[in-house]
């Protein structure tokens, strides 16, 4: 009797003592956004001053206003998301179901890809951007991306998307793999075409891969910095992006103001949050075998 | 119906012919300025081209100059290494700035490079850029050209806590006399350090805090090479130049502050987080900032003290003392140039902005809120640069100054020379272990490129 409330005492205690840490960080975002000056957990005088941001720019009328910049960040995001998703289903799909030769050798490239660290890969990158650029129709002036040039959010989402996608592809061909063969073997037999198959039968059993993937990526590109530093102009740019701007607080020569800094993080964090609400019923549902009541 | 098409034919020629030449009358070109400038003190850097975009719109106007321009302003405090990076990559993408404002030090290899254009023929059209101080343009001048127009200047003086000093001993008089021995070449480096010492010994300061220099790679060091009689550009060849003894007086100099002095505890601190607070918490005696930075401590962390009052109080500043007695005292000015990017389209609607900001109102503006020296010829008697206290008693100061070399190789030579000098400090190097590391150093990186001495 002792030892079964034993077990479950101690889980919870294991799991309360890093949640308490992580949520008392969280705890001093909000109170610090929101005070003067603050000592401990303690505010030494309330204001809304930080969050001034929100509706004019801390820097001077020549900064972007935040929205602005909070409009390029989800636009970014949300493209390399799509793209990320898309293509890795795709890819994960024909490699976790198909025989073609060359197989095994994309599958190690694709690792081997991912081991690559961004920055050794910046400068041939920038020179497939500018060769990007020259192309018709898609390298510039394309509403709200800009383009898929240097200088554009299209182009940062899509190198973003070179990155992510090796991680993306071993994901799904994951997901996959743990499907049966049987529903699909049915469904081909019926007479459904390989697409229809992907995207009618198989496409809903891996909700929770494809949910995953989605916050990974998302995530992955909402808080990038190295890639939008290199790859746009300035951080307070047509094609700035959050992580950058928020850079334009902490300073290395000018004393930086940490509530203020507080502030832009948390607001950078709620987007993060909602999308996670949205999404953790199928993130906290992955697990392999089909949907639940499956085969 | 023959005749309604005709004339609706003829009615579409007229409407398209009114439109074209309403076209033509109102041709606006977008020219885009980058700057980097800290916010809110250096923001007129950028902000005077909206101003300078009004006034020249005029100016064409009147001409009857079809052209109209249109300034895009992209302007943040990014680290200069980030915002030159950026300039050689947008370049390559044809997404460069028109005006790039930057040090002048990076017009070697921006010149070499092709990426900039030089200006002597475009200015002869803007006589307005005479008014800008002649040594002023010996800092934009590369292989005989001019390259670019400078933005502003400061002086990087040789600061001192009046209130340490009192603790000291040292009576009100002594104190405001100290600039002036130090111009007349009365006080030299080394007696700053003795001063320096007994603040430590005393008790005044903690030991390292005697004498501080800036705790990165930068400008201001190079300023005390030239105190000890080092060249770093030859003339005649533009090459540049380590002066072997000159090195040696330096490094020893450093050594000492470091290993006999208790001075020099600053290399490595961080800006925001040590430096500054120090220097403006009083817990340094001596040390070398920039007039800039004065706008940066009565705003930033000297505000609940009483800001710029409490500065006249409690701080003075001097010029860089001379290394011998009777020597030659010296300051280092690192004015930011104004540069126009080759692939500019309208160079001359570019240099005519640049014209616009380069007068006594704009200049004033930004020099006054960001604490930037002057660059204009007779400033000091302008209404309102005169308000600023610091700006006119530290204009005598450019009387003084020196530049760094505009080459294509001074980022090696500085970052080599930094690199012993840290040793130096940190006791990691003898001031002649040092000169070797400098000369193999030199040699190995940039060959014929180097002319030691």
């Amino acid at each position: 009797m002792l030892r079964s409330k034993l077990k479950p005492t101690l889980a919870y205690l294991v799991l309360i003592v890093p949640s308490t840490l992580i949520i008392l960080g969280f705890l001093w975002l909000l109170i610090t956004s929101f005070s003067t000056r603050i000592e401990g957990l303690r505010s030494l005088g309330w204001t809304l001053h930080n969050w001034r941001f929100l509706w004019e720019s801390p820097f001077g009328p020549q900064y972007p206003s935040i929205w602005l910049v909070t409009l390029n960040t989800l636009v970014m995001s949300l493209i390399m998301t799509l793209i990320v998703v898309v293509v890795s289903s795709l890819t994960g799909y024909a490699l976790s179901r198909m025989k073609f030769p060359g197989r095994k050798g994309f599958l190690s490239l694709t690792l081997i890809l991912h081991a690559f660290p961004s920055v050794t890969l910046l400068i041939p990158i920038y020179f497939v951007l500018l060769w990007i650029a020259k192309i018709p129709l898609i390298g510039r002036d394309v509403p709200l991306l800009g383009g898929f040039g240097y200088n554009t959010l299209g182009g940062v989402a899509l190198v973003m998307v070179a990155f992510q996608l090796p991680f993306g592809i071993w994901i799904m061909k994951g997901f996959f793999d743990n499907i049966s063969w049987d529903m699909e073997r049915s469904a081909l037999i019926d007479g459904a075409s390989r697409f229809k198959v992907w995207w009618q039968i198989i496409m809903p059993n891996i909700k929770p891969g494809i949910a995953a993937l989605s916050i990974f990526s998302f995530l992955t590109a909402w808080n990038a910095y190295l890639i939008p530093l290199t790859f746009t102009a300035g951080r307070a740019g047509k094609s700035a992006v959050l992580s950058l701007y928020l850079q334009n607080f902490i300073s290395e020569s000018v004393m930086t103001e940490w509530n203020a800094v507080a502030a832009v993080g948390l607001f950078q964090l709620v987007p993060v949050v909602l999308f996670f609400l949205f999404t953790q019923e199928a993130l906290l549902n992955i697990y392999g075998g089909g949907k639940k009541g499956g085969v | 119906m023959k005749r309604l098409f005709l004339l609706m034919l003829i009615g579409c020629f007229v409407v398209a012919g009114g439109l074209l030449t309403l076209a033509q009358d109102t041709e606006t070109i977008t020219l885009t300025v980058r700057c980097r400038a800290k916010p809110p003190m250096e923001d007129w850097r950028g902000n005077n081209f909206i101003l300078a975009a009004e006034e020249l719109n005029a100016d064409l106007e009147a001409a009857g100059d079809p052209r109209r321009v249109e300034v895009v302003i992209n302007q943040d405090n990014i680290d200069w290494g980030d915002y030159v990076t950026e300039f050689v990559l947008s370049y390559g993408a044809g997404e460069e700035p028109d005006i790039w404002l930057t040090g002048h030090e990076y017009i070697g290899v921006q010149a070499e490079a092709g990426r900039i254009i030089p200006l002597d023929e475009l200015m002869k059209e803007f006589p307005g850029l005479n008014n800008v101080i002649d040594s002023l343009w010996d800092s934009t001048m590369y292989k005989g050209e001019i390259w670019g127009v400078p933005q502003d200047a400061e002086a990087r003086p040789l600061y001192f806590n009046k209130a340490l000093l009192k603790e000291l001993g040292w009576s009100a008089n002594k104190i405001a006399a100290l600039p002036g021995k130090i111009e007349w070449g009365e006080f030299t480096l080394y007696d700053m350090l003795a001063v320096a010492k007994e603040a430590v010994d005393k008790g005044v300061v903690a030991d390292g805090n005697g004498f501080w220099t800036r705790p990165k790679n930068g400008p201001d060091f190079t300023a005390f090479y030239y105190a000890f009689g080092g060249d770093t550009i030859d003339a005649a060849t533009g090459k540049l130049v380590f002066d072997e003894a000159a090195g040696l007086k330096y490094y020893q100099f450093f050594y000492d502050a470091a290993q006999a002095y208790g001075s020099m505890g600053c290399l490595g601190l961080g800006w925001g987080d040590a430096w500054h607070p120090g220097v403006s918490g009083s817990k340094v005696l001596f040390w070398i900032g920039g007039t800039w930075q004065w706008a940066e401590w009565a705003e930033a962390y000297l505000k609940d003290l009483g800001g710029e009052d409490y500065m006249w109080e409690t701080f003075g500043f001097a010029l860089i003392p001379a290394a011998e007695q009777g020597g030659q005292p010296n300051s280092l000015t690192h004015p930011l140039a104004f540069l126009i990017s080759s692939q500019c389209e309208h160079p001359d609607l570019a240099l005519a902005l640049i014209d616009k900001v380069t007068d006594y109102g704009p200049n004033t503006r930004h020099a006054i809120a960001s604490t930037h020296l002057g660059i204009l010829k007779g400033q000091t008697e302008y209404k309102f640069y005169k308000v600023s206290r610091l700006l006119s008693e530290a204009l005598y100061m450019l009387a003084y100054t020196t530049f760094l070399p505009n080459n294509p190789y001074w980022g090696s030579y500085s970052s080599l020379v930094y690199e012993a000098l840290a040793a130096t400090v940190g006791g990691d190097f003898t001031p002649h272990e040092a000169v070797d590391f400098v000369v193999d150093g030199l040699k190995r990186e940039l060959g014929d490129n180097v002319i030691i001495r």
